[in-house]
């Protein structure tokens, strides 16, 4: 039985939803491009009693510049720089953030494949970027190896579909690391367990799941390890974010409810939240907050569900029906809670057998079940 | 000679009339004696006057909205009867053909234009008997809150003006109160907001030694307080409720922390010690605007019709639990297995087809082997149960 851990990402000491925060992830651009930075965030994690901290690399930051259209270098001689002009940063900048910052976790550098739909659009991304990850994933490697070591390394996966992870996992797969880091962007959960059981048959024993907070991909973690993985985490800015639009999420189903100044809110629906934050109070105490402590309410309260519905996710994982029975009590789309469960059936049933097999059976399945 | 100059000696006072005429020093050495006139209202009296009698005064426009109050506010000055407020209810009154009109009367002597563009200004700014302490506000903003919140008259009582309607009232109670606090006192709901959030987790003992000292002290719990101290007690607020601590509790040890925030602010003009002791790298805490709105809310409708609240609550008749018979699962492996029997035995079966049923088949059993694996496990929890842990 394994751990199922939710990282805290983008907090400060000012924006901390709880105390202690026991799981924080940062990020290398943001919190340790200079020795001020990472004093700042060591002293955050001191101060929120942090016990698992985890330093992400900073390719989202470099997408981010991509799509901006601005410069992006990577010259590990020069210093990290990320500014409105672009960004420069390479496995050094990385691997001395580590050192300096002493995180648990440290993710290598990678550059991260965008959103496409079309396959050929895919397929040209996840090529052009393919040396840029297999090289930077071994270049960081190589450096936590010789300056690290005890330090865990993820090597982050950018693949859209499990065959091309395979390709890139055939260049590093001589190298030394704990885990694979994965963005889901818009993976549904029933297509990230395809990635997971493909690293469950690599003997991967750790895996984070980057940025998502969504309800179905929570319970797919939290099934995954319990049967499957030593640890696997999670980690979104959802908490924050929502906050700062007026989002409270809701307990159920993790979705945004806008509590802004505009809604006019019905006196009998009642708050039926356990958090602390929620207890006593009324939807309307809520919507009248002034907008600082409006943010900072539903920053507490939002950090506190996510976390919180992870745990009952991973208390209702007995087995695949404990969990659908679970899920179809708090989350109303009932097709997507079953293609969850009928791949997770369906790789539970299979888990002895090859990867090419169980991914061929729950693809004709999924085939099936949406014909 | 002697010249006449006119000053205030509290712009904060002006509907009380303490303006005064002072003489001034002509030339050097040439002192004179200072003969300080105050423009003071000497009495207030309602009367019915004619309307004919009433002069407007518009150095100072009459005001867009109209009055609170049902009579017109006259100032009677050296026999001049002038209109500071409420020119509305005159006119009405002459389309009526009345002659007379009830009005509220101040009498003050000898005021020049000055002093009535002041008093006309004043009658809609500065609150007839003067202001309050800001620490007074908020536990007065607070203690009315609770009044209403309890009432079981109409709040539509309350409401303003002479038109009871209550057609603003909405199907919520607590946001109807803040609706007639904010009518009655004239402010925004914001600022209503603003004060109940101010006064929450101060209890009545600090809010009495805060107000116990004022009058002895230069620097006061004022607004610029309130808003800086409000910073800290947010903090201070999440780890207080981090620990699970009740709220009478965190109420007594947050109003604690006002007292000492204020201790600290007297001495210093500012609030450095608790959470914010912490290196801080400022974020959104601090900056009290709200983001930008999206492009797609930008349209002036989406920005500024009421937006309807949905909340899902969950689905309450799903069954927490099912359990399942083991015959159940036994008929379906036996449906599974004729259903693969029979399209052996379909001579030109395509190739599809059998794909497509293979893969139903697999489906079907993978969730017979997990209704097993429930059923086994209910089986082990009766015997005693197992213990799981998470983060």
């Amino acid at each position: 039985m394994g751990q199922l851990k939710i990282f805290c990402a983008a907090v400060n000491n000012d924006t901390l939803p709880s105390k202690p925060l026991c799981n924080i992830l940062v990020n290398t651009p943001n919190d340790g491009s200079s020795v001020k930075a990472i004093s700042s965030t060591r002293q955050l994690f001191q101060y929120a009693q942090c016990e698992h901290p985890f330093l992400d690399s900073g390719g989202f930051q470099i997408l981010v510049s991509e799509e901006a259209g601005k410069e992006i270098t990577f010259d590990g001689t020069k210093n990290l720089e990320m500014s409105d002009r672009g960004i420069n940063i390479a496995p050094e900048h990385i691997i001395t953030a580590a050192m300096l910052m002493q995180p648990e976790i440290v993710s290598a550098l990678d550059f991260p494949i965008r959103k496409f739909f079309d396959k050929r659009d895919q397929e040209k991304e996840f090529l052009g970027k393919l040396g840029y990850n297999i090289t930077w994933a071994r270049k960081t490697a190589k450096l936590r190896k010789e300056r690290c070591p005890h330090i865990k390394l993820f090597i982050p996966v950018q693949a859209y579909n499990v065959e091309q992870f395979n390709e890139f996992y055939y260049s590093i797969k001589d190298c030394e690391f704990d885990g694979f880091s994965l963005p889901v962007r818009n993976f549904e959960a029933h297509e990230i367990a395809l990635f997971l059981i493909a690293f469950y048959k690599l003997d991967i024993p750790m895996v984070h799941v980057l940025g998502t907070s969504l309800l179905l991909t929570t319970a797919l973690a939290a099934y995954m390890a319990r049967y499957y993985f030593e640890w696997i985490s999670l980690d979104s800015t959802t908490w924050h974010k929502s906050a700062k639009y007026n989002h409270y999420i809701n307990p159920f189903n993790l979705t945004a409810v806008d509590v802004s100044d505009e809604v006019i809110i019905d006196e009998d629906i009642k708050i039926d939240c356990q958090c602390p934050w929620c207890k006593g109070r009324t939807f309307t105490y809520i919507k009248n907050l002034p907008y600082t402590e409006k943010t900072s309410f539903l920053r507490c309260h939002n950090w506190w569900v996510i976390e919180r519905t992870a745990k009952e996710l991973y208390e209702h994982c007995d087995t695949v029906f404990s969990l659908k029975q679970h899920l179809l009590t708090r989350y109303p789309d009932t097709e997507e809670i079953e293609k969850l469960c009928a791949v997770l059936s369906i790789i539970d049933a299979m888990r002895e057998r090859g990867i090419d097999e169980i991914l061929s059976v729950c693809r004709l399945n999924s085939a099936a079940t949406a014909i | 000679m002697l010249h006449e100059q006119i000053y205030l000696k509290n712009t904060d006072q002006v509907s009380s009339g303490e303006m005064m005429i002072q003489t001034l020093q002509v030339s050097p050495g040439e002192l004179q004696e200072q003969e300080p006139q105050i423009f003071y209202t000497t009495h207030q009296y309602f009367e019915e006057i004619n309307i004919n009698i009433i002069e407007p005064f518009n150095q100072i426009p009459d005001y867009l909205g109209e009055t609170i109050n049902p009579y017109p506010t006259i100032l009677n000055t050296s026999g001049r009867y002038i209109c500071l407020d409420g020119w509305h209810l005159l006119e009405e009154a002459r389309q009526k053909q009345q002659e007379t009109i009830r009005c509220l009367i101040e009498v003050a002597n000898n005021c020049p234009d000055e002093e009535i563009a002041l008093r006309k200004v004043a009658t809609r700014m500065l609150p007839s008997n003067g202001k309050c302490t800001y620490l007074e506000t908020i536990r007065n903003i607070k203690e009315l809150y609770k009044i209403l919140t309890n009432t079981r008259e109409n709040l539509v009582c309350f409401h303003h003006g002479g038109h009871r309607r209550g057609n603003e009232f909405i199907n919520n109670r607590e946001e109807n109160v803040r609706l007639v606090l904010a009518i009655r006192l004239g402010k925004s709901p914001n600022t209503i907001s603003k004060y109940l959030n101010h006064g929450e987790f101060l209890n009545d003992n600090a809010a009495s030694e805060l107000m116990a000292t004022m009058h002895d002290q230069v620097v006061k719990p004022n607004k610029q307080f309130f808003e800086i101290a409000q910073s800290n007690k947010n903090k201070m607020l999440v780890v207080l409720k981090s620990e699970g601590m009740p709220e009478n509790e965190i109420t007594e040890k947050l109003s604690g922390y006002v007292l000492q925030m204020f201790n600290e602010y007297k001495r210093t003009g500012r609030i450095e010690n608790y959470a914010s002791a912490q290196v801080l790298t400022l974020e959104d805490s601090s900056g009290v605007e709200a983001p930008a709105d999206d492009v797609d809310q930008n349209t002036i409708a989406e920005k500024f019709l009421p937006k309807p609240f949905h909340y899902y609550t969950g689905n309450q008749l799903s069954p927490e639990q099912v359990s399942f018979n083991i015959d159940d699962v036994k008929a379906e492996i036996t449906t599974i297995a004729e259903n693969m029997l029979s399209l052996s035995r379909v001579q030109n079966a395509q190739v599809s087809q059998i794909i497509a049923y293979i893969t139903v088949s697999i489906s079907c059993l993978s969730q017979c082997l997990q209704k097993c694996r429930t059923i086994d496990l209910n089986n082990i929890n009766n015997e005693g149960g197992n213990s799981i842990w998470v983060n």
